[in-house]
């Protein structure tokens, strides 16, 4: 049977609705999802803003598991 | 070792060759997003917020919704949210006419209570402004703090310090067709989006994540688009929406922003603050750097800037944060962060070389390790005629001086994976490439096919190129960060080359040859050990019988190389009773590696130089304090470059090497610090704040009277 891990990146959940360049673009830097990085822009797929479903800021930090729009990779999106 | 080849082996590749689209586009054939007009098309239109700061507490639709012609009103938000921006989102309309969707917009009823503002980066950091982010303190984000060596001890080594404050506005993209999409569905589980994006594939999974669709499920096309310079990349408010009111009405929708909304929502390149003291040794060496800045992404974070820039300093020390204010959200601008700070550590190079009374040029190469600039110096400074610069600034005689001065920058541009191609050659000869990449004007249409056409003997004309569509199912990234070309290219290449292989495998036994034996030539394929032997292209691939030949590439880091180096020179003329600057000349070296196409590589770098040229002397977001409001929202008032201002232009294309990389943003990175060097050089007062417009000018001329 195979051993599983959990990849390092999910270690910390990141909302699959977060959005910054660096994920459109090849070669990007993905840690700009895990890494809060204050010279970069985020927005939120589902409302296309820099706050999400909830009316709060976007980021790295601030998308939480607690935050009610909150849906980890591979989940649904909140519309 | 896959490789390009040597120049001297290139028929096409190198050479200068014509977009494959200009015809479409001078004649109108193109057709944009702009351009798409499906049968029962419904326009779609955007109440938005005039008012900087509020607090929703009614929106009534009815009325809008009973108007004869309009077929949904959907709101983009409801009451108890906030509204943070001029500009933003408050309900969408969809009717049978534009007219009519306008109409409808005024029938709509929004109550809100508004709130204390603030638009500009002072008033945003007064004491007591109002906080308009929970998460900041005082609209100030976390600042980045950054230190090397010893600053003090750098400081105490200085023979000549300067201290100063350099200051870049707020710049929008400009992009000539406005942010816009055509939705239609196909029943309830089929959404075809033609939109005006740089990323098809990113558009397609965001929209399938939106609608709970499986990405196989959703269509994005951009055949041509008019410009995005990194501000269009998911689909945007206005592309959920076109897809949501398509769905509600079940009829395709059109939905692209007007002007003002550009300049609004669309996406802008932050302000830049910049408050250094430097020092330099008496030889020469820049020895110490002290910087503390900020700057405004309107609402967002993302106000990051190049700091110090291209030249190395042994001790340095920078503080940066972010300014909120009640303005629409930065995004990505052609090279984020590198004109601002090319600007300012450009200006400060000059201002430390005077100083020292040292020539700016000979104090840059001090400092900058970098071998293809140093290269690169020589030559432009050949090219402008480095010598007849003012030794004095200032020196020059009549009203009107001239001046000029330097500048220089650097960008990544080495592509990535991700990119999937299929290079198909058919029995009657014709050649088909296919990949999802998009062509943002950079013309990466063509230079697949010219690779394609290299490859097989070919003219690029000959080779049908299918981009701009993610129906054919095969994925490439976005076109940001001038990746486009260092991503796709390997990939083209190897399926190519992959192909040619089959097409000789196939062949070869037919020929009574080796694989190993065969060679292309120009239309014809020949056996290398006995050159009378040729048989022409048709004639090979008619020998495929019914079978086409269709191979798949990958991305090969041998083809492609990061890291490029620019420099720009500039002569400008300076009138002292108008205060207008005149751009003479710009030469641009811009470190290339090898350039597909050297008629597109030296567009873009002239699309560069312009954008920086309109940076530098001309634009600038204007928000009204009083009001909250962008007081030009327009082309009239807000100020791009025309013929008028487009000065002569020498680009040189810099090949060093022959490996693949991009330059869609590198070249509009120096030509802000070449320009305010070459007006001080001119005038003799230094302007640290852009643009650089008359009155400025004209203020600093009479200052230095005074």
């Amino acid at each position: 049977m195979l051993e599983t891990k959990t990849l390092p990146i999910l270690n910390r959940p990141i909302c699959q609705n977060l959005r910054t360049k660096a994920i459109y673009i090849p070669g990007g830097n993905l840690q700009n999802l895990v890494v809060e990085n204050p010279g970069t822009h985020y927005w939120c797929n589902c409302t296309m803003q820099v706050v999400g479903p909830d009316d709060d800021f976007v980021s790295p930090n601030a998308c939480k598991q607690s935050r009610s729009c909150f849906s980890p990779i591979g989940g649904k999106p909140v519309v | 070792m896959a490789s390009w080849g040597e120049a001297s082996q290139s028929r096409l590749i190198g050479k200068r060759i014509t977009r494959l689209s200009g015809k479409d586009k001078v004649t109108g054939k193109a057709k944009y997003t702009y351009d798409i007009n499906r049968p029962g098309l419904l326009y779609a239109r955007i109440l938005r917020s005039e008012v900087a700061h509020a607090v929703v507490l009614e929106l009534d639709l009815s009325r809008a919704e009973e108007l004869p012609g309009v077929h949904a009103v959907l709101p983009l938000t409801e009451a108890g949210r906030k509204l943070r921006y001029q500009g933003q989102e408050i309900a969408a309309v969809a009717a049978e006419t534009d007219d009519i969707a306008k109409d409808a917009l005024r029938l709509i009823y929004v109550d809100l209570e508004e709130q204390p503002f603030v638009v500009t980066e002072a008033d945003a950091m007064a004491e007591g402004a109002p906080q308009i982010r929970d998460d900041w303190q005082g609209n100030r984000s976390n600042p980045g703090i950054n230190e090397q060596g010893d600053v003090d001890a750098g400081f105490s080594e200085a023979a000549v310090t300067v201290e100063a404050t350099y200051h870049t506005p707020v710049q929008t993209h400009v992009c000539l067709e406005t942010h816009g999409h055509v939705a239609e569905w196909r029943g309830e589980d089929f959404l075809t989006v033609w939109a005006s994006t740089q990323a098809v594939f990113g558009v397609r999974n965001d929209l399938s994540r939106r609608f709970e669709l499986p990405a196989n499920q959703v269509r994005v096309i951009t055949e041509h688009m008019g410009g995005g310079f990194g501000s269009k990349f998911g689909p945007g408010v206005e592309g959920h929406t076109a897809a949501q009111l398509a769905k509600i009405t079940k009829r395709p929708v059109k939905l692209m922003l007007t002007r003002k909304a550009e300049h609004l929502v669309a996406g802008n390149r932050p302000s830049m603050t910049q408050h250094v003291k430097a020092g330099a040794t008496k030889d020469g060496r820049l020895i110490a750097y002290d910087m503390k800045g900020y700057g405004t992404g309107g609402i967002s974070s993302g106000a990051g800037f190049q700091a110090p820039y291209v030249y190395h300093v042994e001790n340095q020390r920078t503080e940066r944060f972010n300014v909120a204010t009640n303005a629409g959200n930065q995004r990505a601008m052609r090279a984020p962060g590198h004109p601002q700070g090319a600007f300012a550590m450009d200006s400060l190079m000059d201002e430390l070389a005077e100083k020292l009374g040292m020539n700016p040029l000979e104090f840059r190469r001090i400092n900058d390790s970098n071998e293809v600039r140093q290269a690169q110096y020589t030559l432009g400074a050949q090219e402008i005629g480095w010598h007849r610069r003012n030794n004095v600034p200032g020196s020059g005689t009549g009203i009107k001086k001239r001046g000029m001065g330097v500048g220089s920058g650097q960008w990544g541009g080495g592509g990535g994976r991700g990119t999937q191609a299929r290079v198909t050659i058919n029995p009657d000869g014709t050649v088909e490439a296919v990949t999802g990449t998009q062509d943002i004007g950079t013309g990466i249409r063509t230079a697949i096919a010219i690779i394609v056409a290299e490859e097989f003997g070919l003219e690029p004309t000959e080779i049908a190129v299918q981009i701009g569509d993610s129906g054919p199912g095969l994925p490439s990234g976005g076109s940001g960060g001038s990746q486009t070309t260092a991503s796709v290219a390997p990939v083209i290449k190897t399926a190519a080359a992959a192909a040619k292989q089959k097409l000789f495998e196939t062949v070869a036994p037919l020929l009574q040859t080796t694989v190993d034996d065969l060679r292309i030539g120009k239309g014809t394929i020949y056996v290398a050990s006995d050159r009378t032997q040729t048989i022409t292209w048709k004639q090979t691939t008619g020998l495929l019988g019914m079978e086409s030949i269709t191979e798949s590439g990958n991305w090969d880091q041998e083809l492609r190389q990061g890291g490029v180096a620019g420099t720009q020179f500039a002569e400008v003329e300076v009138d002292t009773q108008t205060g207008h600057v005149k751009v003479l000349k710009i030469v641009a070296v811009q470190d290339c590696g090898l350039a597909i196409n050297r008629l597109t590589t030296e567009s873009q770098i002239n699309g560069g130089v312009i954008m920086g040229l309109g940076q530098t002397l001309l634009e600038e977001r204007i928000m009204d304090p009083l009001t909250g409001r962008m007081l030009n929202a327009n082309l009239e008032d807000y100020k791009v470059p025309g013929t008028y201002e487009i000065p002569e232009i020498k680009s040189i294309v810099f090949d060093t090497h022959r490996k693949v990389t991009g330059v869609g943003e590198p070249p509009c990175i120096p030509t802000l610090g070449a320009i305010a060097n070459a007006v001080y050089n001119a005038i003799g007062v230094r302007i640290r704040e852009l643009p650089i417009t008359p009155d400025k000018v004209l203020t600093a001329l009479a200052q230095k009277k005074a």
